[in-house]
């Protein structure tokens, strides 16, 4: 398959997933290997992929330019592009790489809502997952603001 | 285990980052994220471990603003 079952192990994502799981669904995706500066994503774009950074790191920006208002770094195990799977919306933010390079795993939107029809076991722990990261995320955000308020 | 660390850094413009890895964070332990480095000043649990993962908040702080505060301090 290409990808080593410790680095998936290590995507929250999959987190649950049997070791059989974990080989049907790395077939629907790719993975691809971006460099330092690449973007991956920009803010508007109609584009419903998910992302799972096996290695690297990327930055979450407002715009791509110089005065752009950073809002994240993500490094491995990391998932971005959730929101555009669950609602097929614009992408809400750009994406760039910000390490000398990162190994980013994606699913197409269309290819994984199939899988999930026929595998709806991994269907049911794959979304549980997305539920509590979206969670983790607003927890983060929730004890940010405390900070920055004390 | 596999620890979920969201890494929030204190004084300073940079947004913090978050970052599944295999080894807990400690204290006094630098982290690289982007571009700068930092140390880590605070580790806590966020959340009760579930499965395989466990979930942490990590304060760190620029490394060279530490040293340049340390520095100040000593003169």
């Amino acid at each position: 398959m290409g990808i080593s079952l410790s680095a998936l192990r290590a995507i929250e994502l999959f987190a649950g997933l049997t070791e059989d799981e974990l080989k049907a669904i790395v077939d629907v995706g790719k993975t691809t290997t971006y460099r330092q500066g690449d973007v991956i994503l920009r803010k508007g774009e109609q584009s419903t992929e998910v992302y799972l950074l096996l290695g690297g790191q990327v930055e979450v920006v407002s715009e791509l330019s110089e005065d752009a208002t950073s809002y994240i770094i993500l490094g491995a195990g990391q998932s971005f592009g959730e929101m555009a799977l669950l609602d097929a919306g614009p992408r809400s933010a750009a994406i760039r790489c910000v390490s000398p390079k990162a190994e980013i795993f994606s699913f197409g939107r269309d290819d994984l809502l199939t899988f999930w029809e026929s595998h709806c076991e991994v269907g049911y722990k794959m979304l549980f997952n997305i539920a509590r990261d979206l969670g983790f995320k607003l927890r983060i955000r929730n004890l940010k603001q405390e900070m920055e308020g004390a | 285990m596999i620890y979920k660390v969201s890494y929030v850094v204190t004084g300073g413009e940079h947004p913090g980052a978050m970052i599944n890895q295999e080894f807990a964070p400690e204290i006094g332990k630098e982290v690289q994220l982007g571009d700068k480095t930092f140390r880590i000043v605070e580790v806590s649990e966020l959340l009760p471990p579930m499965g395989d993962f466990a979930f942490l908040h990590v304060t760190c702080r620029p490394v060279q603003e530490q040293t340049a505060s340390q520095e100040e301090a000593e003169t």
